[in-house]
C-alpha cells in the first residue's frame, strides 16, 4: 500500500489504477450514504477520486489506514459541498412513511440497502448528522463546524433522528 | 444501550459492506481528468520562451510596416517636391491633409492647385510649433487609399444622416488626435494644413467623410492601440503577480550553520611502512620535543533536512588549526685558561699565609632550553548524511561523513633526524617543505551528534561534539614518519533556518465558512 500511494503521489497511472480498486468499494459505501440512489453516488465517487489524485501531493498519510482516512475526509467534504451547492434544507418530518412498505419488520434482518431506504427517508440534516455521527464517527464539536450549526443544533439532530428511526420502525411493525 | 447496539450494528454493516462495482468504468471516467506527470517541463518552458521571443520579434515587425503603410501622408515631408505634387494631385481625393485655421487660413481666392502646393511647401519647409490656439482647427488627417476606399461608402451614409451640418468654413471644431508610433510624423502632417477658401458642398461632403473617416477610425485604432497597452500592462502586472506569489512551502529545510569548535587534538606518529627503516629513536624524541596544545576550528555550511524522513545532508567548508609547542634544548661546554690563585695556605687561625698564582683551565656549560610554537593548519571541505529529529523546540542530529582536505599547511620548526631541526617558515627552502608536507592531505572521516535549540523561528543555537579520524598522512609518502591527527571538536554555534514555513492565515474562530 505504501508503494502504491507513493506511486499516486508521483502520479504514476499503474499505481493509481490500482488504488481506484482498493479505494473504490470503502468509498462508495460513504457515497451511498450521502446520496439517493446509485448514480449519484457513483457520480460523487468519482469526483471524490479525481479530487484525491488530483492532490495527493498535500497527502501526508504513508500507511493504509490514515491515507483511507483521508480519502473519507475529502468524499464526505464533497458530499457536502454537493449538498450545500443544492441548498441544505432543514426539512421537517415529512409523512414518508408510505415508503415503510419496504422496510423490514424485524431490525435484525435489515441489510445495508434497508438501512439506506430508512436514511434517506429521514430529513437531510438529521441524516447527515445520524451519517457523520453514528457511522463516520466525527464528534458534535465536528459535525458543527462542518454543518455550520451549534453544537447543540447537532446533538437535537441526532436524537431526532434516533427517534424518527425508531418510529420509522415501530410503526411499520404495526402496520404489518 | 439497545440502540448503541444497533447503531454498532449499523456501522458494522456498513464497513463490511461490499459493493458490486465496476472499477474499470469508474477509472475509464476519471483517467482523463486526472493530472498528468510532469515531463521535459523545462524543454516545455524553452520552447513557450522561444514562441514568445518570435511572436514578439513579429509583432515588433508588423507595426513598422503598418506604420509605413497605413499613413501615407507621413511620407509627404520626406519625398522631394514634385514627387510630391504628383502623389498629391493624383490621390487629390483619396489623401491629402486638410485643415482650416481661421488665423492662418490664406485669402479664399487660393487656387486649388496652389493651395496643394502651399501644403506640400510647407510640409517640406516645417513651420515652428504653432503657439496659435487650435480652437478652430479642423484637421483631417491622411488616410490610406485603401481604408478610404473601404470606408467611403459607409462615411457617405453617414454624412447623409448628418443633417445639422453646413460648411467647414463654419469653424467647426474636431481635434483629433494621432496615437500612433509615428507620432512625430503625423505631427508634421498635422501642422502641413492647407486652407481650402471654396468649399463646394461636393467638398464639405468630403471633408465631412474625412472628418467622419477620423472620428470612426482613429477611435477604432486608437482603441486598438489602448488595448495593446492595457494587455501589456496586465502582463506586466501578471509578472509582479508571480512574483509575489508566496513561496510554496518546501519539504526540505535549508540551514545555514556557522560553529566555532575549540578541539582536542592527538598527533600520530608511526613509522613509514613504506620505508624499510625504523625509526622509533626519532619518533620518541619527537614526541618529547612536541606537544599539542590548543586547537580550534571554524566552520560554515548549509545544512539541507526533509522534514518528514529526517534525512539531513550538508556540505559547507572547514578551517582547521592545530597548536603545539615545540621545545628543545642545548648545552655548550667552553674550556678556557685564565689566571688566577691556584694553591693558598693559611695559618690555624685561617690567615693566608701563602699563595701562588697561574693559569688555570675553567669549563663553562650553557644550557639553552627554547619553546617554539608550530602551527598546522587545515581548511577542508567536509560532505555529510545523517538523521534529524525534530521537536517543537529542540533538535536532535546524528551526522557522519567524509571531508576533503583541499589544503593543508605547517608552521613552525621540528626534529628532521635525531640531531636537527628545521624551521619551516613559508618562504624558507619551499622545496625540502614539499618533499615532507602535502599540500592537500586527501579524504579524512568524520562522526558528530548535534543538540540544537530554537531562539526564534530563524534561528537556534547549537552543540555537537565532533570526531575527526584522518585517513592519509599529512608528510610524504618518502618521509621517514607518517603524521596525522586526530581531533575531538565541540562545535558551539548557530543555525539561521533559510527558508522558514511562512506563516499562514488562520480563520477568525466566530467566522462561518460561506
Amino acid at each position: 500500500m505504501k508503494k502504491l500511494i507513493k506511486g499516486c503521489k508521483e502520479l504514476e497511472r499503474r499505481s493509481q489504477r490500482e488504488m481506484v480498486d482498493h479505494l473504490s468499494p470503502f468509498l462508495y459505501n460513504i457515497c451511498r450514504r450521502y446520496t439517493h440512489n446509485h448514480e449519484d453516488a457513483k457520480d460523487l465517487l468519482q469526483e471524490s477520486l479525481i479530487h484525491i489524485f488530483n492532490n495527493m501531493d498535500k497527502c501526508q498519510a504513508r500507511d493504509k489506514a490514515t491515507f483511507f482516512a483521508w480519502s473519507k475526509r475529502i468524499t464526505i467534504n464533497r458530499a457536502l459541498a454537493q449538498k450545500r451547492k443544492k441548498g441544505l434544507e432543514v426539512e421537517s418530518m415529512v409523512d414518508n412513511t408510505h415508503h415503510l412498505l419496504i422496510v423490514p419488520r424485524i431490525q435484525s434482518q435489515l441489510n445495508v440497502q434497508d438501512i439506506l431506504k430508512l436514511l434517506h427517508l429521514l430529513p437531510q440534516n438529521q441524516s447527515l448528522v445520524f451519517n457523520l455521527s453514528v457511522i463516520d464517527g466525527y464528534s458534535h464539536a465536528e459535525i458543527a463546524k462542518i454543518l455550520e450549526v451549534k453544537e447543540s443544533s447537532s446533538r437535537t439532530f441526532l436524537t431526532r433522528a434516533r427517534q424518527s428511526l425508531q418510529q420509522l420502525i415501530q410503526k411499520q411493525e404495526i402496520d404489518l | 444501550m439497545e440502540n448503541n447496539n444497533r447503531e454498532k450494528d449499523i456501522k458494522r454493516m456498513f464497513d463490511q459492506h461490499q459493493p458490486e462495482l465496476n472499477t474499470n468504468e469508474i477509472w475509464e471516467a476519471i483517467e482523463p481528468k486526472l493530472k498528468k506527470k510532469k515531463k521535459r517541463r523545462f524543454l516545455i518552458f524553452w520552447f513557450l520562451g522561444g514562441g514568445l521571443v518570435l511572436l514578439s520579434s513579429l509583432f515588433y515587425y508588423n507595426i513598422g510596416s503598418n506604420t509605413s503603410s497605413e499613413w501615407l501622408g507621413t511620407k509627404v515631408g520626406e519625398t522631394p517636391i514634385e514627387n510630391q505634387n504628383k502623389t498629391t494631385l493624383n490621390k487629390e481625393e483619396k489623401e491629402f491633409s486638410i485643415a482650416t485655421d481661421q488665423e492662418e487660413t490664406p485669402s479664399n481666392n487660393t487656387e486649388p492647385e496652389e493651395y496643394q502646393s502651399s501644403l506640400l511647401a510647407s510640409a517640406k519647409s516645417p513651420q515652428p510649433s504653432s503657439t496659435k490656439t487650435s480652437k478652430n482647427r479642423t484637421t483631417i488627417n491622411t488616410i490610406s487609399e485603401k481604408t478610404n476606399q473601404e470606408t467611403l461608402p459607409q462615411v457617405e451614409k453617414i454624412i447623409n444622416s448628418k443633417s445639422t451640418f453646413q460648411t467647414t468654413s463654419e469653424s467647426e471644431t474636431i481635434n483629433s488626435t494621432i496615437p500612433l508610433q509615428s507620432q512625430i510624423e503625423l505631427k508634421e502632417s498635422v501642422e502641413n494644413t492647407i486652407v481650402d477658401p471654396k468649399t463646394t458642398e461636393k467638398e464639405d461632403k468630403e471633408l465631412l467623410a474625412k472628418e467622419v473617416l477620423e472620428e470612426e477610425v482613429l477611435p477604432l485604432l486608437e482603441k486598438e492601440e489602448k488595448e495593446q497597452k492595457e494587455e501589456e500592462e496586465k502582463a506586466k502586472a501578471k509578472k509582479k503577480r508571480k512574483k509575489i506569489k508566496p513561496h510554496r512551502r518546501s519539504k526540505w529545510e535549508i540551514q545555514l550553520q556557522t560553529a566555532l569548535s575549540p578541539s582536542l587534538a592527538y598527533k600520530n606518529l608511526k613509522d613509514n611502512p613504506d620505508i624499510d627503516t625504523s625509526v622509533p629513536a626519532y619518533i620518541a624524541k619527537r614526541k618529547e620535543s612536541e606537544k599539542q596544545l590548543e586547537a580550534f576550528a571554524y566552520n560554515v555550511g548549509l545544512h539541507f533536512q526533509h522534514k518528514r524522513s529526517g534525512l539531513t545532508l550538508m556540505s559547507g567548508i572547514e578551517y582547521r588549526q592545530f597548536n603545539e609547542r615545540f621545545s628543545f634544548s642545548s648545552s655548550e661546554v667552553t674550556t678556557s685558561m685564565e689566571t688566577g690563585t691556584i694553591t693558598v695556605t693559611e695559618n690555624a687561625a685561617g690567615n693566608i699565609i701563602n699563595s701562588s698564582t697561574g693559569l688555570k683551565s675553567i669549563t663553562t656549560t650553557v644550557t639553552e632550553e627554547q619553546k617554539l610554537y608550530n602551527q598546522h593548519r587545515f581548511i577542508s571541505i567536509p560532505f555529510g548524511i545523517g538523521r534529524i529529529w525534530l521537536n517543537k523546540k529542540n533538535a536532535w542530529k546524528v551526522m557522519g561523513g567524509f571531508e576533503y582536505n583541499i589544503l593543508y599547511s605547517f608552521n613552525g620548526t621540528f626534529y628532521t633526524n635525531l640531531e636537527n631541526r628545521t624551521d619551516f617558515n613559508k618562504d624558507q627552502d619551499r622545496a625540502y617543505y614539499n618533499s615532507i608536507f602535502k599540500s592537500s592531505t586527501g579524504f579524512n572521516l568524520w562522526l558528530s551528534g548535534e543538540y540544537s535549540r530554537s531562539i526564534n523561528p530563524r534561528l537556534s543555537w547549537l552543540i555537537a561534539p565532533k570526531l575527526q579520524v584522518p585517513l592519509s598522512s599529512t608528510t610524504q609518502a618518502g618521509f621517514q614518519v607518517k603524521q596525522n591527527f586526530f581531533a575531538l571538536q565541540f562545535d558551539l554555534g548557530i543555525n539561521y533556518l533559510l527558508n522558514p514555513k511562512k506563516k499562514t492565515k488562520r480563520e477568525e474562530p466566530g467566522k462561518r465558512r460561506k
